[in-house]
Order: C-alpha cells, then sequence, then structure tokens
C-alpha cells in the first residue's frame, strides 16, 4: 500500500468517535497544560500514564501526541497576555505579543498565532506524512552495532537539547544506570537490588517520570506567586493588512521550524528562535521588532508548530526523541509493548498512520477552539497555582499506586520527586534520564549482540557505515556547544 | 555561600557517589563471557561514567562563583515533606484520609487558604480520585 492509501486507512481508524474523542481531549489539554502555570506537556503526559495503562495504544497516543502539539497553541496565550512563556518554544513570542497586547491587539496576536500555527503544523505533519516512512524504510536495514549507534544518538542529542550538555550526558547515563536495576534479561542474574525483593522487576518508566515529571515540577513550581493582570482579548481574526504581512513569515516559519524539528538536538525552542532572527533579517524595517510587529508574532508561533511535527520524524521512524516530551511518548510506546523504531512503520502501520492523521485533524480542532474561544482560555491564566499544585500531587500518588498497587513504588516515587526537585531547580535536564531508562535494554543487548557477532571486535561500530554516521553525529552533538564558544570568541 | 549553591552541590556528589557506588557493585559481578560483555560490565561503564561526568560538574560548581539568587527553598521542602509525610501514613490511615489530610494541609496549612473551602476541594478532589481509581479502573487503593 502506498503511503497516501496507508493516510486513508489511517483518517478511517482517527475519525472513529474514540479516537476522535482522544484527539479533541488531547489537544483541550495540551491547550490547557500551555496556559496553566508549573505544568507542561511532559508532566500532563507522565500524570496521564498511569490512567492509560493497559488502554488501547492508538487511543493512548494519539492522546499523548495531541497534548504534545496543542501545548504549543496553548503557550501562547500566556506569551501574549501576561508576557510569561508558557513554554520554552514561545518565548520569542512574548517580545512582539506582548507589545500587542499593551497596545490593545491582544485578539490580534493570537489570531495570528493561531492560523500561522493551523498552517505551520498542517505542512509539518505533511512532511512528517512524506518523509518518515522513507526514512523507516532505510533503517529497516539496521543490525545491532546501528541499533546501539542510535540509542548513542538518542541520548547525547537528547542531552545536548538542556542547558548544559555535561549536566544531561550525567542525567542521560543516570537513566541507562537505574535501567539496570532488577534482573539482568541476559542471564537471569539480579543486579542492585540490594536484597529487595520488590526490585527485582527494576524501577518502571512510570514511576520515573511521574516522579521527575509530576512531583519534581509541581515541587518546584509551588512558589510562584499570585495570578497575573490579563490583556483583554477582543477582534481575533486577523485584518487583511495583518494577513498580508504576516503570510510570508508563516510559510518561513513553518519551513525552518520543520527541518529544525527533524534535526536531532534542537527542537522547538531553537526554531522558534531562528524564524524570528531570520524574519528581522529580511524586513524591510526591522526596527519594529520588539515593538509589537505581527511578523515576530507568525514566524516563531508557526516554526514551533511544525517544529513540533517534525520532532515526530526520528520519533517515529528511527525511534530517537528531539524533545522531553517526544521521550515520554517513546517510553509510552514501550509501555504499550511496541518497540519504537524503524520496524514501526511495518509492525505497527495501523497505529502510526492513525496518530499522523489525528495530526490534521487536532490542528484543525485547534483553530475551531482558538479563533472564538481565545478569550475563554485566557480566563484559565486567572487560576491561581496555590489552587492547582495539591490535586496533581494527589494524583500522582494515586497514579504511581495503581501502576503495580505498590507502597514501595510510591516512597520510590518520594525519592525521585525530590531528585526531580533538585535537577528542575537546578535546570538539569530530565528527560535524557527517562530516555536512559526506557532505552537502556535496547542498548545492552545491542551491544552484546554486536560483541558477538564481531568476535568482541568494537570497530564494528565504526566500519560499518551507518553506525559511524549516527556515532560521528552524536559527537557531533555533544562537542556542538564547545565549537560555537570557539567560533563565538574568533569572532569576538 | 547560600542553600542555592550548596544545593547543586549536593546534587553533583550525589550523582557522583552513586557513580561510585555502582561502580563497587558492578566489580563484584562478572565482567565479560566470551565474546561478550556480561552482567556487571554495563554497570561498570555507568558507574564509571556516572562518576567521571559528575565529578566535573562538581569541579565546575566548586570553582566557579556563587551566582545564585537566594530564591527561599523553605515552601518546597515543606510541600515535599507533606508528600513524604504521606506515603508514609498510606499503609497506616489508607488512601482517602491521607490524600485527603495531605490536600487539606496543603490549601490550609501551607497556602494559608480558609479552611471551609479547603476541605470542600480536598474532598471533592479525593472523591474525584477514588472514584477514577477505585470505582472506574477497579485499582484495590489502600
Amino acid at each position: 500500500m502506498s503511503e497516501f492509501g496507508h493516510l486513508l486507512a489511517g483518517f478511517s481508524a482517527a475519525l472513529t468517535l474514540k479516537h476522535l474523542t482522544m484527539c479533541f481531549l488531547g489537544v483541550l489539554m495540551g491547550q490547557m497544560v500551555g496556559v496553566l502555570p508549573g505544568i507542561g506537556p511532559a508532566a500532563a503526559i507522565a500524570l496521564l500514564l498511569p490512567l492509560t495503562f493497559g488502554a488501547d495504544p492508538t487511543s493512548a497516543i494519539i492522546l499523548f501526541a495531541g497534548i504534545y502539539y496543542g501545548s504549543q497553541y496553548g503557550g501562547t496565550l500566556t506569551s501574549v497576555l501576561v508576557s510569561v512563556p508558557g513554554e520554552s518554544s514561545t518565548v520569542m513570542t512574548t517580545v512582539d505579543g506582548y507589545q500587542m497586547a499593551l497596545q490593545g491587539r491582544a485578539g490580534a496576536a493570537l489570531g495570528i498565532a493561531a492560523i500561522g500555527s493551523f498552517i505551520a503544523g498542517t505542512l509539518g505533519t505533511l512532511g512528517l506524512t512524506l518523509l518518515a516512512p522513507p526514512l523507516a524504510q532505510a533503517a529497516l536495514a539496521f543490525g545491532p552495532p546501528e541499533y546501539f549507534a542510535l540509542v548513542v544518538l538518542g541520548l547525547t542529542a537528547l542531552a545536548a537539547v538542556g542547558s548544559s550538555v555535561l549536566k544531561g550526558l550525567v542525567a542521560g547515563v543516570a537513566g541507562l544506570l537505574i535501567g539496570t536495576i532488577g534482573i539482568d534479561p541476559q542471564n537471569g542474574v539480579a543486579r542492585f537490588t540490594f536484597d529487595q525483593t520488590w526490585l527485582l522487576d527494576g524501577v518502571e518508566f512510570i514511576v520515573l517520570t511521574v516522579a521527575l515529571f509530576g512531583v519534581g515540577e509541581v515541587v518546584a513550581s509551588c512558589a510562584l506567586g499570585a495570578a497575573r493582570p490579563v490583556a483583554d482579548v477582543k477582534n481575533v481574526l486577523p485584518t487583511r493588512e495583518d494577513w498580508r504581512v504576516s503570510r510570508m513569515p508563516i510559510l518561513r516559519g513553518s519551513g525552518v521550524g520543520f527541518v529544525i524539528g527533524v534535526l536531532p538536538a534542537t527542537g522547538a525552542t531553537i526554531a522558534s528562535f531562528l524564524a524570528y532572527i531570520l524574519e528581522k533579517k529580511v524586513a524591510k524595517d526591522p526596527s519594529r521588532f520588539g515593538k509589537g510587529a505581527i511578523e515576530g508574532v507568525a514566524a516563531p508561533e508557526s516554526a514551533n508548530n511544525a517544529a513540533a511535527a517534525g520532532a515526530m520524524v526520528p520519533m517515529l521512524s528511527l525511534g530517537v526523541p528531539g524533545s522531553g516530551t517526544t521521550a515520554i511518548i517513546l517510553g509510552a510506546l514501550i509501555m504499550f509493548g511496541i518497540r519504537p523504531g524503524p520496524e514501526l512503520f511495518t509492525k505497527n502501520a495501523d497505529l502510526v498512520w492513525a496518530v499522523i492523521a489525528s495530526m490534521y485533524i487536532g490542528n484543525v480542532l485547534l483553530l475551531v477552539m482558538n479563533l472564538p474561544l481565545a478569550g475563554l482560555f485566557a480566563r484559565l491564566l486567572k487560576i491561581p497555582y496555590r489552587w492547582l499544585y495539591p490535586p496533581i500531587l494527589a494524583l500522582c500518588i494515586a497514579g504511581v499506586y495503581s501502576q503495580s498497587n505498590s507502597l514501595q513504588d510510591c516512597w520510590l516515587l518520594a525519592a525521585f520527586g525530590m531528585l526531580g526537585w533538585l535537577m528542575k531547580r537546578y535546570d538539569w535536564s530530565m528527560a535524557p534520564m527517562i530516555l536512559g531508562l526506557v532505552l537502556g535494554p535496547l542498548f545492552e543487548s545491542a551491544l552484546r549482540q554486536s560483541l558477538t557477532l564481531s568476535h568482541a571486535n568494537p570497530a564494528v561500530f565504526v566500519t560499518r557505515p551507518i553506525s559511524a554516521v549516527l556515532l560521528a553525529l552524536a559527537l557531533l552533538a555533544v562537542t556542538a556547544p564547545l565549537w560555537t564558544r570557539v567560533y563565538r570568541a574568533k569572532a569576538v | 555561600m547560600r542553600f542555592a549553591f550548596r544545593g547543586e552541590l549536593v546534587l553533583a556528589l550525589f550523582f557522583t557517589l552513586i557513580g561510585a557506588l555502582w561502580i563497587l557493585r558492578a566489580l563484584r559481578m562478572p565482567l565479560w563471557d566470551g565474546f561478550a560483555p556480561d552482567s556487571g560490565f554495563l554497570p561498570l561503564v555507568y558507574g564509571v561514567l556516572l562518576a567521571a561526568l559528575a565529578a566535573v560538574v562538581l569541579l565546575q560548581l566548586a570553582l566557579a562563583k556563587d551566582s545564585s539568587n537566594a530564591e527561599t527553598i523553605r515552601k518546597p521542602l515543606i510541600v515535599m515533606g507533606a508528600l513524604i509525610a504521606a506515603v508514609a501514613a498510606l499503609p497506616i490511615a489508607g488512601f482517602v484520609i491521607s490524600v485527603f489530610a495531605l490536600l487539606v494541609f496543603l490549601y490550609a496549612g501551607v497556602e494559608r487558604l480558609r479552611l471551609l473551602p479547603s476541605a470542600i476541594a480536598a474532598a471533592a478532589i479525593t472523591g474525584s480520585l477514588y472514584l477514577v481509581f477505585k470505582a472506574w479502573l477497579g485499582v484495590p487503593l489502600p
């Protein structure tokens, strides 16, 4: 069946009442967590993991994907209305968006952001439809050395996304290390259980994810102050002039966002920065930027949505997540017994194409929700965080306990929650730790199989071209900040 | 030196020590079997990597100037303590009482909200969680 045929089949699955409901709930929740302070899409997905355990994987992944790209829309509201980016990828929107709000044009800023996000999200999903299947097809030739190199690339790329590559690497290795707790699947030996039988099954992905992204984020954010004054939202439909000025920035932002999103170690935040800089460079009057230029809202908003779709390309076709949220979605796939990576498009084609089709539908739903309901969502900004975090903590306890009816898991929740709080507080990236735990078993089996095949010759990882390229990319991801520093020093 | 700065040192030291613990434990396991690594090999590698990388962070922090802000940690510590107390109370008091008490404490004690709205919110949240997890998902909550 061609890609078009697969996509049609995906639409017929995504348009069933069950999946349509999940898609709607996903984008609605994404929109809400994008607006609400102290909780992001990663935390929202983490909190929902226990509720979806044992459910239909396609419905659950449609829900999670909806939260992921829906949050990009929601983050815009806080950027424009209170000058606080809801997500790191909406930082650039704050610059001109808030100025527009001060000039009484908050509605126009939100309207153009919604339309730009819709166009970019749809174009990005189209790119995903066209690019992911051939990439996965090419990757079907992967053997154990390539899988080994792929995990190395995934971990280093995700480590490079955070504020410090070194701290990201520490988190990634710590995740791999936590993954060694329990029974060694190769020979049945108990490792690092410290004579505790309940540790024989190891540390569950849900427990670590809920602890780091649920408890850690909540405790780190509980000192947030009262809700800020919110600008009024009127006239969300852009004028003809707004549209004329914004259409090219939307298209350029979509292109930049998708390409950046596809690349490992980049993501929506960098995409929005680059799109903003590009618009400022090509503008006839760059001095307007920072003073309420609508292009300064249209371009980064389009870029971050296209990047969210672009980041699904390596996640679905190679099993390499480009962001913390996609790392959790990847973990969810494994939780459902689905092996992420090149085989996903052949062995779980129904799921993948239903998710891709749901992304087209989700973008339409988000546009419909955002244009008339922007003012309604803006009211969520008035909810003080002090009312929100206690139920999140209670949900963390119930969710983690329900995973395997284990009180010990609740103690792990508290311990890893403490660790997550400290990591969040000191800006240590937590996503690599999750990815390390999730990919640890694949990494270990790929290493063992590779060395067995090569009779313990480690050169197997660099003599096979794909593996060598992937490892070179991993090295590039780790050393990129160093090169950037050297380049900047020379430029000065 | 403020806590904010020392706290990150503690975090880096924690990872260094965990790395060292993994090295010591892994060395007691078989490392190599034929052509492939055995149970202790990768944990040893991870331990060495974690200890080394975290030690570099530790060194960087020790040599850096204290540029941290004096953000309060009292409230996060109280919230964390309340969570630990609720987890400890689960096997004794059960899910409903432990979670209800946690919520009332956070709303009324930590956030200084009035007792009645706090109790109503806590009851509504606890009840909703009980219904979802016990009645709907069939989880045998403690």
